[in-house]
Formats: C-alpha cells, structure tokens, sequence
C-alpha cells in the first residue's frame, strides 16, 4: 500500500499509541523499562514504529521494532547486550513475534548515513513511547527526488559490496552485530532493489512505500520492460535461496541496467 | 481421517496427539502458507522452524509442504499428500492460507480423503479456521483483502467446509488477537453463525 500524502506533500504517519493492540502494551511497557535501566540518564526517548505502531501486528511473524535515542553516541561492545534482550524478550512473549531493539544517539540518527533509512522510517511511521519528541528535528518526508537521492544515493556501493558477497570476497558483514547467512543477504539485496525501484519512480512522482509488493508494482507499472527480473527479485524476498553463483549471476547482470535507470533519474535528471 | 484442532501451537493435549498419529507413518506435511501475506522471509523460517522443533518430540518426520508448488497442479499434490500420514497446518491468515488450498485443490483433495483413517489432520489458529463452512466473521481478526497470489485477486468467503461450526481459537487467551476474537463471538452469535470458542491450549479431537 502507498503510504498517504498529505496537503503539503508530506508523508503522513499514522501511527499513534492509542492503534497499538491491547497485548502488546504490557511489552511495550517492559520495552520501556529495559531501556530505561540499561540505558539510565543517556536516555533520550523510545519511539515504537513498523505494524506494532499502526495496529496491523500479527502474532508469530511481525517484529516488534523500537528505537531508544541517546544523548551520547555508545560503543558497539556497550551495546551487545541488545542481542540477549532481543533474544530473552522473544521467549518470554513467543506468542507476539520478533524484537528488534536498536539505539542510536541523536546525533548519528541526525547525521549518519548509516541511519538515513531508520530517519524515514521514524518520521513515516512511529509513535514516541516515552522521553522527548525529537521527531521535529528530523526533516519531513517529501517524495520526490531529494528523497530518492537520500535513501538510495548510495546504490552503487550497496550493490558493489552485495556483488561481493555473494562473490564470496567479502565474509564478515554484520548486521545488528550479528554475521548473517547468504539468504539473509539474498532478502537483503531483494529490499535495496525494489525500493530503489519506486525510488527511481519517486524522483517523477511523489509516491513512497516500504511494502515490497506495492514498490515492486509502482516500478513495473513505469518500467514494465524489467517486470522479470523483478518478479524474480519479489519471489527470492518471500523464498529466499543460498546459492552464492545464481544469485551473483543475477545481480551481476541486472545491476548495471538497474543502475543506468538510477543514474538517468535520481542523479541526471 | 482424524483431527487434532488447537488453538495455538500443539496446544495441551498432547497424549491423545501421540495416540492420533498414524504409528506405521509419522511422515508429516508441514503446511504454513497462512503466512504467505508476509515478506518477511528471515521471521518466517524462525517461526517455521519453532512449529518444526515443537513436532518433532512426537517422533514425526517433518516436511515443509509449500501449496504455492502446486498451485493449478491439484493430481500432483494428491499424489505427494497420500505419502503423509500427518497434514499439520499451522496458523497466519485464514483468508490468505484458504486461498492457497484453492489453488493448489488441496480443498477439495481433504474432502476426498476425509474417509481414510489413517491420516491425522492437525493443525493450530488459521489452520483450523478454514475447515468451517464459512470464514464470515474472521475478518474481525484477519485482513480478508490480502491477495499474495498472481492468479487469485478475489477473497474466498467459503470455508473448506468440513466442519459445520466455526472454531474461533484464542479465546479468552494471553494472545494477541484474543480481543478481537471477543468481537468475533459476538458477530458470530449476532448473524447466527455456528462456533465454538477455544482458548489456547485447548484442542478439539474428533476421530
């Protein structure tokens, strides 16, 4: 589903407290206090976002995504106990789906490209469980090309690094400090493309969404000549594969087709 | 065939579980397209993997059993069905898995073996569900306008139709949904739908 303009041609966010199923608040309530007690006085705020924040969680297979900004900026090593939480949250409420707790302070949130995703996730759909608001500090969310140039500006390194890992050249990625499987990787390579792709569709019309159906459809709606290699691309996200040579064969082909697109509307035009 | 209906996961009774599975093939179909509304596939393969490890203490061979393979291919599946003692179906959207087993005619290859008695149906949440005659009034709880498959845009309002009540698990549960299961009861009293509430861990045998 596209996600709602407003007047201004601001994405709108729909998320508030007051959607969030019954369930999930007493978790959301221990989210806050795990926050709090391991992160004191450096705690800034905790912002819950993603379909827990809009209603639409379903039990089992939804993540339960929360934000907790900091005053000052921690150390990966300060950090790790992110991972245990995670993992003794999920046991202990298996019956409402996946945790994924991150922290960031404010100030990489602002600045870092390594969060240019999570800015535009907080502004478009989240709710502040608790601290202050610094969602006006962000900027608002325009579709159109200066928002394509943020998210997917960097396709070409993005694709470069991926080309090598699935050329087995680079080994010790990490994501949320945890080395991933190929197929990890394959889902991971499914999302940059298709949001690239309404990415590229964004920079002429204002259109924005996360939903890989509704990008993989905005894209192949204006550019039906590359309907099967993103079929192909929506498939492996849903059925992911581990074959390092099948999948650097179809990158290695359709990345620089993808890419001549990329630069002809997000960079050229 | 037998059934084995939970609420949620293998649910309490899992003495008479041992007893339903077929002794001379444990050899299980593991049916989860009620979560193919999802692009998640990393939380998918972990939630799928639960269900697994949760099976497998009853000496079952497990076998991931995805209807998209069959879809327009109903004699192949009938084929590949009729080496499982066990069909396990698991949970999601009841909307979203009934249209998978429209697809695939797994619908219409239940009812056919519906006499065999030597095969055990189980399952938990959607994956019991969609045996009603109807699914009016799931929607309370599931989205019935998801349509993950190309060749199937129109939602499916009949159940599978071997049962003649509803089975509206996570009753009165610790669960997510169970709210909107209470909305549910009263949609269902209030339009004279027959049901019957199960709370998690509760389970409906019939042999």
């Amino acid at each position: 589903m596209l996600y709602k303009i407003d007047k201004n041609g601001f994405v709108v966010n729909e998320a508030s407290l007051g959607k969030v199923q019954s369930y999930y608040r007493k978790i959301l309530e221990e989210i806050n206090k795990l926050y709090n007690d391991k992160l004191g006085d450096n705690l800034l705020s905790i912002y819950i976002r993603g379909s827990v924040s809009v209603g639409k969680a379903k039990p089992g297979i939804s993540d339960i995504d929360s934000i907790a900004i900091t005053k000052k900026e921690l150390s990966r090593e300060e950090l790790l106990w992110i991972v245990k939480a995670s993992k003794k949250l999920g046991k202990k409420y298996p019956k409402a789906g996946f945790f994924d707790l991150t922290v960031v302070s404010l100030e990489e949130l602002k600045n870092s490209k390594n969060y240019k995703n999570l800015r535009v996730y907080l502004k478009t759909q989240s709710f502040l469980l608790s601290g202050e608001d610094i969602l006006s500090q962000l900027p608002d969310i325009t579709p159109g090309k200066e928002l394509a140039m943020q998210l997917y500006g960097d396709l070409p390194e993005e694709l470069e690094i991926l080309k090598n890992i699935f050329a087995g050249k680079i080994k010790d990625r990490e994501y949320l400090f945890q080395k991933r499987p190929i197929e990890f990787w394959c889902i991971w390579m499914t999302r940059v493309l298709l949001r690239a792709g309404i990415g590229i569709v964004m920079a002429k019309k204002p259109v924005y969404s996360q939903d890989l159906k509704t990008c993989y459809a905005v894209f192949t709606e204006e550019y039906p000549q590359y309907k099967k290699e993103m079929k192909q691309l929506l498939m492996w996200s849903v059925k992911p594969i581990s074959d390092k040579k099948k999948i650097f064969v179809f990158l290695n082909n359709f990345a620089p087709k993808f890419l001549e697109l990329w630069q002809q509307n997000i960079i050229n035009n | 065939m037998k059934f084995y209906l939970s609420s949620y996961k293998v649910g309490n009774e899992t003495d008479k579980l041992k007893v339903l599975i077929p002794a001379d093939n444990k050899k299980t179909a593991y049916i989860s397209n009620a979560l193919d509304f999802s692009n998640d596939a990393e939380r998918r393969k972990q939630s799928e993997q639960s269900d697994i490890e949760q099976l497998k203490p009853f000496g079952l061979d497990v076998e991931l059993l995805d209807l998209r393979n069959y879809f327009g291919k109903k004699a192949e599946l009938e084929k590949k069905i009729a080496e499982f003692g066990v069909i396990w179906v698991r949970g999601g959207n009841c909307f979203v898995l009934r249209q998978a087993m429209k697809l695939s005619g797994l619908d219409i290859i239940l009812k056919d073996i519906l006499k065999k008695d030597d095969v055990l149906y189980g399952g938990y949440s959607a994956g019991v569900c969609v045996l009603a005659p109807t699914l009016k009034g799931m929607e309370l709880v599931d989205d019935p306008n998801v349509h993950p498959y190309d060749n199937q845009k129109e939602t499916v309002w009949d159940g599978v139709g071997i049962l003649d009540y509803t089975i509206l698990p996570h009753y009165k549960s610790d669960h997510p949904e169970s709210g909107k299961v209470d909305e549910t009861v009263e949609y269902m009293e209030k339009n004279k739908i027959p049901f019957k509430p199960l709370k998690d861990g509760e389970v409906i045998i019939i042999e």
